[in-house]
């Protein structure tokens, strides 16, 4: 359960750094258009394995509903950080991984 | 439609969620504490605080199983979990000769069925006549005659987790059951007019939500973005990020929603072809449903002929009557019904002695009775007598028809007693099946067979289709070994799997502490989006109105105020009021909810009499202590000593949280106001 939540989570802050403002707000810099692609794969990427890691534990009917139900809290909570402390996802995207790995 | 495409949108937008934005806002906030409406009524009965789950409570259940299967064919236990913190019994079929428990549960019975009749004079009639149509044989009779058993069965018993004790229900209260019908059928207005209300409000929202989509023109862009600033620009970010987020979650509830209410929006395709939404389902489930139908009109027909031209012409009558329809076609099913339970009996040829050919004779009087009503309710519809008349009749038949059940359990099963260490093994095997998930278990004797059963059931539902039943491990009692695994079936209609679901989601009645959690939290969106939209409202106009002040933008402030923080202000009071009166006062549900709508007639009030600012911070700051206060009331009232408020289950200690944390969001929005208007002198 917590490790589709992280995937969800870092899937959603990848795909939020191929956009231009965000990623200024973090690094400083205007974004690489490699960078741009290479995010947005990756980020697809987790957020489908995410999807298959909750269809795969509880089935294809409640894997659905939990998985849209998980993008909410983490979506609103994404855009509080970038809009209060947007230089902290990237320590805040470890730590969390840290969590999930102990629980 | 000389403006463009999106601007005729945005009217729109603005329009259909402005004028039902109120009533959206309510129908939100009580269907979001709906998701914890088993929750809200167990807090609402200071009783079952107590209790906590512990070590011990499988053994306390097992033993209290083992002690009920001794005078009961059934005993159904389940076990608490994340929503109750008791264990709860309930048993059917008890013997007539030891038990003070079952008189009393019948006398709960009565009561309730009372009520219920007081609430609903045609409640009983519905309930007997619903299972009667597309059913034509003895079978299936059985089956209805089963069905009926499970709907009528006796309220459960509650037992202390973790000392054993009986925990009597001393308390009334409306509970999470009065927001929960609130969300949906809203209070004192007639059923039907309050349906189609929320059903125009919802419908109103789902065109919100189309139109907000089209005139959102960079959903995936700005998907994360949020500017907390102080004009339409801040606050509209507020309305939008998390109408996004949750976006799928509006349009399931808005779409749900509305489907839940096919019966009363759309009944007509139904209506020319079955008597109610029920009979619908029932005929559905039981396979096909046509045949049998005309066969069971021709039935009634040699039966009663008139009941059949009565009914004919009643269904030709229009959507008014529909009330007087009700009363006349379910007295008919209700004789129906007792036919029913005639054939039943014949079938059964053991049991054909005197009593039962009393009991015909009294049905024969029942029916002849119910006939003659039903014409003179055919004359004289409106008469209140008559349906008073109505209900009680079914009132009477339904006590007799419990009275002749208990008579007909025969005294030989007592013989059928198993030993504990067999339930115990049963249960350490399904806890290796389905570790940590048993939701409860049953024990079930068949008298006939003289076989026991235990069937032990999941927790956790594992989809979203008939979630009304769960997976079940079938146990022998006597050689504690595994019979069958059962899957609920699902039925074959895809009309009915997809209204289920759609149901199911809606209700998240499939939902375990998490997805229930989750649901929470999108429900919560959902009070922001419709109150950030109504604020976006005022805030657009704010400008254009300090030049020329108008009515409507007054009007929208008022009600902005009385309505959002009014409700808040009530649900608080309404819980403080649960905790104050007494347990033995009279109507003590009744003065409840009157506390919750006066409190919130108050704020109303209030709101048009101050000026706006002042209106907001005042009341902000009064709903906030009026949230801190519930914990504080709570402990002091519930609790003898200091220990016990941090030694209890966790659902309670949840709600104090909450409670908190409204107060937190109140004093901080409250405190960011009054920082504003003093900046606003100085300036």
């Amino acid at each position: 359960m917590t490790i589709d939540m992280y995937f969800i989570y870092l899937g959603l802050v990848l795909l939020s750094l191929t956009l231009d403002k965000h990623y200024r707000k973090v690094v400083n810099e205007n974004i690489n258009k490699y960078i741009k692609r290479l995010f947005g794969i990756f980020g697809t990427l987790i957020l489908i394995i995410s999807l298959i890691i909750t269809i795969k534990s509880s089935g294809l009917s409640l894997g659905l509903t939990y998985w849209v139900g998980m993008l909410v809290p983490t979506i609103v909570f994404i855009a509080l950080v970038f809009t209060y402390k947007p230089k902290i996802i990237v320590i805040l995207s470890v730590l969390l991984l840290l969590i999930t790995m102990f629980l | 439609m000389e403006k463009g495409f999106r601007e005729s949108m945005r009217w729109l937008h603005t329009w259909s969620g402005l004028i039902v934005g109120w009533l959206l806002f309510a129908i939100f906030v009580t269907g979001t504490s709906s998701y914890y409406k088993n929750e809200i009524t167990l807090w609402m009965k200071p009783e079952f605080h107590k209790s906590m789950t512990t070590n011990k409570t499988i053994e306390i259940a097992i033993d209290k199983a083992i002690e009920n299967s001794k005078k009961a064919t059934k005993v159904n236990i389940s076990l608490p979990n994340s929503r109750t913190n008791l264990i709860s019994i309930r048993t059917e079929g008890v013997t007539n000769s030891n038990s003070n428990m079952q008189k009393k549960n019948q006398n709960n019975k009565t009561q309730k069925n009372e009520r219920q009749n007081r609430e609903n004079p045609n409640f009983n009639m519905k309930k007997s006549a619903s299972d009667n149509k597309g059913q034509s044989n003895a079978q299936e009779n059985k089956q209805k005659n089963k069905n009926q058993g499970k709907r009528r069965r006796v309220p459960p018993t509650y037992f202390d987790a973790s000392t054993g004790e009986l925990v009597k229900e001393v308390t009334k209260t409306g509970g999470g059951n009065f927001l929960y019908r609130f969300h949906f059928e809203l209070y004192s207005i007639p059923r039907d007019i309050a349906r189609w209300i929320i059903g125009i409000a919802t419908m109103s929202m789902l065109v919100a939500i189309i139109s907000g989509i089209i005139i959102h023109k960079r959903i995936f862009k700005d998907i994360f973005t949020f500017r907390p600033k102080n004009n339409p620009r801040g606050w509209m970010d507020a309305h939008i990020l998390p109408a996004v987020a949750a976006l799928p979650f509006f349009i399931m509830i808005t779409y749900s929603g509305l489907l839940l209410f096919t019966n009363t929006l759309m009944p007509w395709a139904i209506e020319a072809h079955f008597d109610d939404f029920r009979s619908y389902k029932n005929a559905m489930r039981s396979g096909n449903s046509e045949i049998k139908q005309t066969d069971n009109k021709k039935q009634i027909s040699i039966d009663n002929p008139k009941v059949i031209v009565d009914n004919k012409r009643n269904a030709n009558a229009q959507r008014g009557n529909r009330d007087t329809k009700q009363v006349n076609s379910k007295t008919e099913r209700n004789a129906n019904s007792q036919r029913g339970n005639r054939n039943t009996k014949q079938t059964n040829k053991n049991s054909q002695n005197i009593k039962s050919v009393e009991k015909t004779i009294n049905n024969n009087v029942q029916r002849i009775m119910n006939n003659n009503l039903q014409k003179m309710l055919g004359k004289y519809p409106h008469s209140k007598n008559l349906h008073r008349i109505a209900s009680s009749n079914a009132k009477r038949q339904i006590i007799a028809y419990k009275k002749s059940n208990l008579v007909e359990v025969e005294p030989k099963e007592k013989e059928l007693i198993f030993s504990k260490s067999k339930l115990v093994s049963i249960l350490e095997q399904s806890s290796k099946i389905w570790p940590e998930n048993i939701g409860g278990f049953s024990i079930e004797k068949d008298t006939k067979n003289k076989t026991i059963k235990v069937v032990v059931s999941i927790k956790e539902a594992s989809s979203l289709f008939n979630t009304r039943q769960r997976k079940s491990l079938v146990f022998d009692a006597k050689t504690a070994k595994l019979i069958e695994k059962t899957t609920p079936k699902t039925s074959d209609s895809i009309i009915l799997n997809t209204s289920g679901a759609f149901r199911t989601l809606h209700e998240a009645k499939f939902a375990d502490s998490t997805i229930r959690f989750l649901f929470f939290i999108c429900g919560l969106s959902g009070i922001i989006i419709s109150g950030t939209g109504l604020i976006l409202w005022i805030e657009k106009r704010k400008k254009k109105n300090s030049e020329k002040k108008t009515k409507g933008f007054w009007l929208v402030e008022k009600l902005n105020i009385g309505t959002m923080m009014g409700l808040f202000i009530a649900i608080a009071v309404y819980f403080i009021i649960n905790r104050v009166i007494p347990s033995d006062v009279a109507s003590r549900e009744n003065i409840e909810i009157n506390a919750f709508f006066i409190a919130w007639l108050i704020s109303y009030l209030h709101a048009f009499i101050r000026n706006t600012s002042k209106a907001w911070i005042e009341q902000l700051r009064f709903a906030a202590k009026l949230f801190i206060f519930i914990p504080i009331l709570n402990a002091i009232l519930v609790f003898d000593s200091f220990s016990q408020i941090f030694d209890r289950d966790m659902i309670f200690i949840y709600f104090d949280l909450f409670f908190i944390f409204m107060a937190v969001v109140f004093n901080f929005i409250s405190s960011i106001l009054i920082r504003k208007s003093k900046r606003k002198v100085i300036t």
